[in-house]
């Protein structure tokens, strides 16, 4: 409704007949605001209504989801405490690192791959996507379902090889392992993209000289290419961590934290809070924490940004 | 002495290709086989899902799996799905078009602050507004709602589709606005009848990349749908491994295939404007 | 000129429109209070539309029902346990509690504590023949609010081809089971097969759990509602754990193994013995022809009667129905929805529904079986207002057990201590 009228408002404050250049000249900028209302309505509505709310549930009792009693920093303080924070936090640094070493490299090798191939570059292409075309939910569990320890054909293999059945998500550090693997092999493909996207950029001279340097491809790599791409390779890092500290999806659908708190990460720890333990103020607390973890990373990013657009 | 050359060029090039196709081989062993393993398994019957030693190639092959998947419930993730992905489209272009086209044309101090925290607020982990979101609704009737879900889609993809959108209208000539406005046109008719057409494509990319989004997403419809006839086909994959009554895993392989068929099918069709797409609009995001 | 410029107003008018719309689209589907025509919302697990026999039964139930109560439409959601759980108290806060919904008999008292129910009205007190008392079915204050409507409780499963192959009898005791279980996991089987996932609620450690308690006769909690049971006979429950993860005779992936891989495990003869609940008698034996049934072995101190467990009806908060709803769940109780939901393999839960020419037939043979089982080997016992944490405890506990090599006693205390948490 509202939008409507801001429409109505805006559409008679422009009279179609005065000089359109001079007026253009002094009122943009009323008018101008009329435009972003509606983003910025959605904005208060799902992302600072909410951060508010999380901010003042930390700091008030809970039970289910009526809030209670004001307890000031009692949940921070709680959180702070708690013995499996720094088991988790670990947790998330291992698994964020863990995605990031393998998808940033997987990412840019599947990229240049990609660029030098004269054939069947679409083919490669797709399946280069494939992983990520799928939502994360599938991701997680067809692999669940390729690595069952009872029927899955890895099993099948690992048994006749005598090894016995493979078994990634029983054991603490070997589902970690495989959620981690799961991620990156999803999260890859956006790595890949990016650099994509940068690879096309490099100037035409820089490329013939790549050929042209009979060094080989190897060094023309090092010596032009990584250079070139610094400043991609910097913000992938940034869209990636972001990525796999809020990560939720994939770990949610093969092990939903365990065995043994293993694969909580903080944002598991959230999930778990609110769903399983009922626990709304402390996790809230937590995703402060969490939002506080995200903010540092797109301080960074805004900062890089402005120092690449110089 | 040309052709030599050339030849010469041709053959460096074929040999220096070798292990470029090394590394193809080994991504396809890591991609496909399971997917291979998920669509054997759609296609056997239920019994045999549970073999051990498991076989690759179905026998006898069934489509019971296809079949059964047609249930109402399984129609309504469907259609959910689509009615989500339907409006978010709608209501991300309604709502950023005119945001977008401001933001790249009538700059400001304040309207670069408003833009960096609208991105910055897309930022925010999705967990942590989708929790509050949950606790904030989940006492009024707006909760497990079209309406409540599209605009929580909407404002998670808005960020990136405001920053894409600006990309496309930044590439428009200020000139042609300028005569149109000289020539009387209001803004509104700028941007309804220069700008929209000239940046067609670029709604064509975002249209499909929220299309994509939003049928790939699991959990908002996790979170924020509290009943089956509302959630996504993300989570009727999902219901078929969590429930813990019997064993569907034919019907669960034969949901995954034909859940991942739109996008993919998007995909082969759109490949140039989605990959254009997603490469200029991921960098700058 | 002048149409062009309302262009855009008309097309965020149009959009809005469509929003509001929506709203009252979907709000408009809530049931009204007027007399009439009635609508019952109804929340069950079982999905109608699917093809096999359970959700047959109920599909025709429902439509049986509504076709004898023109004025009652049913309106079935169909929610898993772990949905129903979570949102119930949330629902019933807001006031949109389903009228009807089925609930997990241990979880029932947690869904009265969190006020998901509305009060069974008079008439609820007039059925006098549950097969068992339905005395552990209640609120806070002891006011009865859900009714049986199928029963199970815990049997021993084992694969004979099995035991025959490592030359081994049927276990009575818990004590053969152990020693069993390590001859087949020697032989490369997986001897016992229980898990610690906590996927499904933990529903197999948890159900395996309850039923021993009823063997051994120990309440779960003590009187303030605190969970209760270390250093009583429940420590042997421990003890058996750890005892057949000594003798190899857990699976490897005990720790991320649930109630439906066990069941696909002794389906597909990897799986030498299980605990699972009676309703897989049927289903289990129809496709393995090597599985056999009995009662539960013997604790050290105790005997072989179980939980009686099963899914019940209640009504919830706040409906504007009582009466239709109600009319409901007598009819999904009665006689006649008892002899179609037998045909779906499940256990009626009212001695007169046995009365019905259906059970006289050869097909009703094994339903008929299995609810002789179920009320001769199983005793309601009263659960707290807190199962789901006994079950997530449980399979943490199990999981450290295994994992990290705890003793039997020490999963007892970490069951608890998780449960108290």
């Amino acid at each position: 409704m509202s939008t409507t009228s801001a429409a109505r408002a805006l559409d008679s404050r422009t009279p179609s007949s005065s000089p359109a250049v001079a007026s253009r000249r002094r009122r943009p900028d009323r008018g101008v605001w009329i435009y972003v209302l509606p983003v910025s309505a959605v904005f208060l509505f799902v992302f600072v209504g909410p951060l508010i709310y999380t901010a003042w549930t930390a700091l008030h009792e809970t039970n289910f989801y009526a809030i209670g009693e004001f307890s000031g920093l009692t949940s921070f303080t709680e959180l702070f405490a708690d013995p499996n924070l720094p088991k988790q936090i670990g947790t998330t640094l291992a698994f964020s690192l863990g995605a990031l070493v393998i998808a940033l490299p997987a990412g840019l090798l599947s990229a240049t791959v990609l660029n030098s191939l004269h054939r069947f570059k679409r083919t490669v292409r797709g399946l280069f996507l494939l992983p990520w075309l799928m939502s994360q939910a599938t991701a997680g569990v067809i692999w669940l379902w390729f690595l069952n320890p009872n029927f899955g054909p890895v099993t099948a293999i690992t048994t006749s090889l005598g090894m016995g059945p493979t078994d990634v998500f029983s054991s603490p550090t070997s589902a970690l392992v495989g959620v981690t693997l799961i991620t990156a092999w999803w999260s890859y493909p956006q790595a890949m993209l990016l650099f994509l996207g940068a690879l096309q950029t490099i100037p035409g001279e820089l490329r013939e000289s790549l050929k042209m340097d009979g060094g080989g491809v190897w060094r023309g790599f090092i010596s032009i290419t990584l250079p070139y791409l610094r400043n991609t390779i910097v913000s992938v890092v940034i869209v990636l961590l972001m990525l796999y500290v809020q990560m939720v999806t994939i770990i949610l659908v093969t092990t939903r934290g365990g065995p043994l708190g293993a694969t909580e990460t903080l944002s598991m720890r959230v999930f778990n809070q609110t769903f399983n333990d009922f626990d709304l103020s402390g996790a809230s607390a937590t995703a402060i924490l969490l939002f506080a973890v995200n903010v540092v990373l797109t301080l960074v990013a805004i900062r890089f940004r402005r120092k690449e657009s110089l | 002495m040309t052709t030599v050359v050339a030849t010469r060029r041709k053959k460096g090039a074929g040999l220096r290709a070798i292990p470029a196709w090394i590394y193809v081989l080994v991504s396809a062993l890591l991609v496909l086989p399971p997917v291979a393993w998920v669509l054997s398994t759609s296609l056997k019957v239920e019994a045999d899902t549970i073999d051990f030693p498991p076989a690759w190639i179905p026998d006898p092959f069934s489509s019971g799996g296809y079949a059964g998947l047609l249930t109402s419930t399984n129609i309504r993730f469907f259609v959910n799905s689509l009615i989500y992905a339907g409006g978010s489209i709608v209501l991300a272009l309604l709502i950023c078009i005119p945001a977008a086209y401001v933001a790249t044309r009538f700059r400001s101090r304040r309207m670069e602050t408003l833009m960096t925290g609208i991105l910055v607020l897309s930022m925010v982990p999705a967990i942590v507004v989708f929790i509050a979101l949950y606790s904030m609704f989940v006492q009024t009737a707006l909760i497990n709602t079209y309406p409540m879900l599209i605009v929580v889609y909407t404002a998670i993809i808005c960020g990136q589709t405001i920053l894409f959108l600006r990309n496309f209208i930044e590439n428009i000539p200020v000139e042609i606005e300028e005569a149109a406005a000289i020539d009387g046109c209001s803004r509104p008719q700028i941007l309804m009848r220069i700008v929209l057409p000239l940046i067609r494509p670029g709604i064509a990319a975002v249209a499909i990349f929220i299309f994509v989004f939003v049928w790939n997403d699991f959990l908002v419809g996790t979170v924020l749908a509290t009943t089956e006839d509302m959630k996504t086909v993300q989570n009727g994959i999902v219901r078929y491994i969590s429930t813990g009554f019997g064993n569907f895993w034919a019907l669960f392989s034969a949901f995954v295939v034909v859940a991942f068929l739109p996008v993919l099918g998007i995909f082969a069709a759109f490949q140039r404007w989605f990959i254009a797409g997603l490469t200029s609009g991921g960098v700058k995001g | 000129m002048i149409t062009k410029r309302w262009s855009y107003a008309t097309a965020v008018a149009a959009a809005t429109a469509v929003v509001l719309a929506g709203c009252s689209a979907s709000s408009s589907s809530e049931p009204s209070a007027s007399d009439g025509p009635v609508t019952l919302t109804y929340w069950d697990f079982l999905d109608p539309s699917q093809d096999n026999p359970r959700s047959n039964a109920l599909e025709e139930n429902i439509a049986n029902f509504e076709a004898a109560n023109p004025d009652i439409t049913i309106d079935l959601s169909v929610v898993s346990l772990g949905d129903m759980l979570n949102r119930l108290p949330q629902s019933a806060a807001a006031g949109q509690a389903p009228d009807v919904f089925k609930m997990f008999t241990p979880t029932v008292p947690q869904m009265a504590a969190a006020g998901a129910y509305s009060p069974l009205p008079e008439a609820a007190s007039e059925i006098t023949d549950w097969l068992r008392p339905p005395s552990n079915l209640v609120g806070p204050d002891g006011q009865q609010v859900a009714v049986p409507y199928e029963y199970r409780t815990c049997a021993f499963y084992y694969n004979q081809k099995i035991l025959d192959q490592i030359g081994a009898e049927v276990p009575t005791t818990y004590e053969d089971v152990v020693d069993v279980a390590g001859k087949a996991g020697a032989a490369g089987f997986t001897g016992f097969g229980t898990g610690f996932s906590d996927t499904d609620n933990s529903a197999i450690i948890s159900t395996f759990f309850d039923c021993f308690m009823s063997q051994v006769g120990e309440p779960i909690w003590n009187d303030d509602g605190e969970a209760e049971f270390a250093g009583t006979a429940a420590d042997e429950f421990g003890q058996i754990l750890a005892d057949l993860r000594d003798s190899g005779g857990l699976g490897t992936s005990v720790v991320s193994d649930s109630y439906s891989t066990v069941t696909d495990g002794l389906t597909n003869g990897t799986v030498a013995m299980a605990v699972l609940g009676s309703e897989r008698v049927i289903t289990l034996t129809g496709a393995n022809p090597d599985i056999k049934w009995g009662p539960l072995p013997e604790p050290t101190s105790g005997g072989t009667t179980g939980a009686t467990l099963g899914w019940t009806l209640g009504i919830g908060a706040g409906t504007d129905h009582t009466d239709a709803a109600w009319k409901f769940i007598e009819y999904m109780t009665g006689a006649e929805a008892g002899a179609v939901m037998a045909t779906g393999g499940e256990i009626p839960t009212r001695a007169s529904t046995y009365d019905a020419e259906y059970f006289s037939t050869p097909e009703a043979e094994t339903v008929k079986t299995v609810a002789d089982y179920v009320e001769s080997n199983s005793e309601p016992h009263t659960y707290s207002d807190d199962w789901i944490g006994v079950a997530s405890g449980l399979s943490a506990a199990g999981q450290s057990l295994y994992l990290n090599k705890t003793s039997g006693s020490e999963f007892i205390t970490a069951a608890q201590d998780a449960i108290n948490e």
